[in-house]
């Protein structure tokens, strides 16, 4: 496989503020790479230094091993479609997805005919003599992409643009950018702050967080195989309990969850997975997805009973916050798989368990 | 015919709030511009006034004249050269007005939001004085002993003064300075609408800076600049002041021979004659332009 984008020891400062941190990764060729993180994380930036709309402060970007740092946007081979999507409302449609090409001195036959294969592509050719304004804004987000793959640029930067829609053509778009991406062939390099949007759509993820890369990953690592607590928090809902790490084996560890407080008592030894480094004592977290948690009614004895909190209907799922007996939260999502009503109300006494295997312990 | 009594309480409503601005537009410009209209088809009075005797003469006396022995009527070019002279002079005003307007307006639309109505104020400043005192002082500063031309002497760049005052340059300046904010302010309320990322969306699909403005900023804009085009061309082409002082009564334009019929000649119907060819062709002019925008946006 190609590297499409290569950043090396990437950089970028704002007078006193350090947007980005010492940024290395490499985007393959044909690739739907996300930016996941949340506002003000650096995301943004990085995708402006690669759009060339931003100078990095140290540190190389190579396009297919040529350094383009130093080009500025209109000499990159690389198009953006923009947030709010920037159409041009003196120009049609057509004229919008001409406009690179024109600008790249390509003969007007050319042009034309490729803004109609763009429009064919966007199912869009019915509007291609409206103007902009005459247009819904998913309608003026696919002009957006049209225009912006028209140049067949070597890599395609999408800055949250789905963020403007509403949820069904927000669902709707996922699939078909991902069509769309698939038929072209291009790399994508996406931008977002949606979670949901970044496991539907990616094939990697690079999870950013105040200026430093936290974790690069396919979804499902992302998701299962968290490196640290932020990236366990934002990816996804997630249960964090404080442990008390006992022993250290090769790929587990025995692990105890603390007590909330005094009252309460530490639970009983467990055994869990873990994938990076772990140090002995107080200083790990167990991560627990709300939905690998199984409610049950209490049954004798069992290292984990707790008292239902709060019991939430939400049609595809349940949803319980549960007090553990050893003082703390837990979230839990059950599957509504028949259609029986909820089965627990709030103050009901039941078993907590889990398979460990899908638990991770963090590094606090 | 509009019949009050039919009219719903909305249209009543209605009617009633644009009547002041009506009866305004009836009293200042509809009346003094039909007074004007009649006047040019009259004969003048021997001491000013007119003569309420139907007559062409005025009109015809614009491009012809009167032959003293023969009583022939021959072609005569001199006022069309005033004529000339005119748009010559207020195209050049409008140009300078645009040269040097565009790039304030958009220095201005360009900085933080709340410093923009500080810049827009400092530009009106100098309007606050007298355009006559404006222009004599205008006069001071570029005849032969003035500031600019002793300060470029200081410099040792030129010898002798460079004649400057009563020429016609002197006058598009004046035209120029009399009439720039009227090109900043329509320019900047459509620059300060504009969405300045057009210009980074621009610059992504390959557009050098000179690209996106010559086919992004000044298309979006176009609007603006015609109206700070025609907010300058219009009051320029019929300017008094600046002909008669930087001029030095030499480069006459169509403002001081309208006066001049009024006053010296006495001749009111051919000065309302002009006056009303002149409204006539910036009328025409306007027509053809608005009709071709149309035609652009179809």
């Amino acid at each position: 496989m190609t590297t499409a984008i290569s950043l090396k020891s990437v950089t970028k400062k704002f007078k006193d503020f350090q947007a980005l941190n010492e940024i290395s990764f490499d985007i393959q060729e044909g690739e739907f790479f996300t930016l996941l993180g949340p506002s003000g994380c650096g995301k943004t930036t990085l995708l402006r230094l690669l759009g060339g709309f931003e100078q990095t402060s140290t540190g190389v970007i190579e396009l297919f091993d040529e350094k383009i740092e130093n080009l500025p946007a209109n000499k990159r081979p690389i198009n953006t479609v923009f947030q709010h999507y920037s159409l041009f409302p003196h120009l049609t449609v057509h004229e919008n997805v001409q406009f690179g090409l024109k600008m790249q001195g390509v003969a007007k036959a050319e042009r034309v005919k490729r803004a109609d294969e763009m429009l064919a592509l966007v199912q869009l050719e019915k509007f291609a003599d409206r103007k902009p304004n005459q247009l819904s804004g998913g309608q003026q987000q696919r002009v957006a992409l049209a225009r912006a793959l028209a140049p067949r640029p070597k890599l395609l930067l999408l800055d949250e643009p789905l963020s403007a829609l509403d949820l069904k053509l927000r669902q709707n778009m996922r699939l078909e950018l991902k069509k769309i991406q698939q038929q072209t062939g291009i790399t994508f390099v996406f931008v977002t702050h949606d979670q949901e949007e970044a496991l539907t759509m990616s094939d990697r993820i690079a999870v950013m967080s105040a200026g430093h890369l936290q974790q690069l990953g396919t979804p499902s690592e992302i998701y299962e195989e968290p490196v640290n607590e932020f990236v366990a928090d934002f990816i996804g809902e997630t249960n964090l309990l404080n442990v008390n790490v006992l022993k250290k084996g090769e790929h587990s560890a025995d692990v105890t969850i603390q007590a909330y407080d005094t009252e309460h008592h530490d639970s009983a030894v467990i055994q869990v997975p873990y994938f990076n480094r772990l140090f002995l004592g107080p200083t790990a977290k167990l991560s627990i997805r709300p939905e690998r948690i199984t409610i049950g009614p209490l049954t004798g004895e069992t290292p984990l009973t707790a008292i239902v909190e709060q019991s939430i209907y939400m049609g595809t799922d349940t949803q319980y916050i549960v007090t553990l007996n050893t003082g703390c939260e837990l979230l839990i999502r059950s599957q509504n798989i028949t259609s029986e009503k909820k089965t627990f109300e709030q103050g009901d006494k039941v078993n907590i368990s889990f398979d460990l295997s899908t638990a991770r312990l963090i590094r606090g | 015919m509009l019949n009050i009594f039919k009219l719903s309480k909305e249209e009543k409503v209605r009617y009633g709030l644009i009547s002041p601005s009506m009866l305004m537009i009836g009293f200042f410009l509809l009346i003094p511009i039909s007074i004007v209209f009649v006047y040019s088809f009259l004969q003048p009075g021997t001491y000013g006034g007119v003569e309420w005797v139907f007559s062409l003469d005025a009109y015809k006396q614009f491009l012809f004249q009167e032959d003293f022995l023969t009583e022939e009527l021959q072609f005569t070019s001199a006022y069309l050269e005033i004529f000339g002279r005119s748009f010559l002079q207020a195209a050049i005003a409008t140009l300078l007005c645009f040269m040097i307007g565009f790039p304030t307006a958009y220095f201005i639309a360009t900085r933080p939001a709340n410093t923009q109505s500080l810049w827009l104020f400092a530009i009106t400043i100098p309007y606050w004085v007298n355009l006559l005192v404006r222009t004599i002082a205008m006069l001071f500063i570029i005849r032969d002993q003035g500031p600019l031309n002793e300060f470029l002497m200081y410099l040792d760049w030129i010898d002798t003064p460079i004649k400057l005052a009563y020429t016609p340059f002197a006058v598009s300046l004046g035209l120029f300075y009399s009439f720039l904010p009227f090109m900043v302010l329509p320019i900047y309320t459509a620059l300060s609408r504009f969405d300045m990322s057009l210009l980074t969306a621009a610059h992504d699909l390959y557009a050098s800076r000179w690209a996106a403005l010559k086919n992004v900023l000044i298309p979006s804009v176009s609007n603006g600049i015609y109206a700070g085009c025609l907010l300058v061309f219009i009051p320029s082409i019929g300017s008094f002041i600046a002909p008669d002082l930087l001029g030095g009564g030499k480069q006459l334009m169509i403002g001081n021979l309208i006066a001049l019929q009024f006053q010296g000649s006495r001749n009111w119907p051919f000065g309302a004659a002009i006056a009303i060819i002149l409204l006539t062709i910036i009328l025409i002019t306007l027509l053809i332009f608005s009709l071709r925008k149309k035609g652009e946006q179809q």
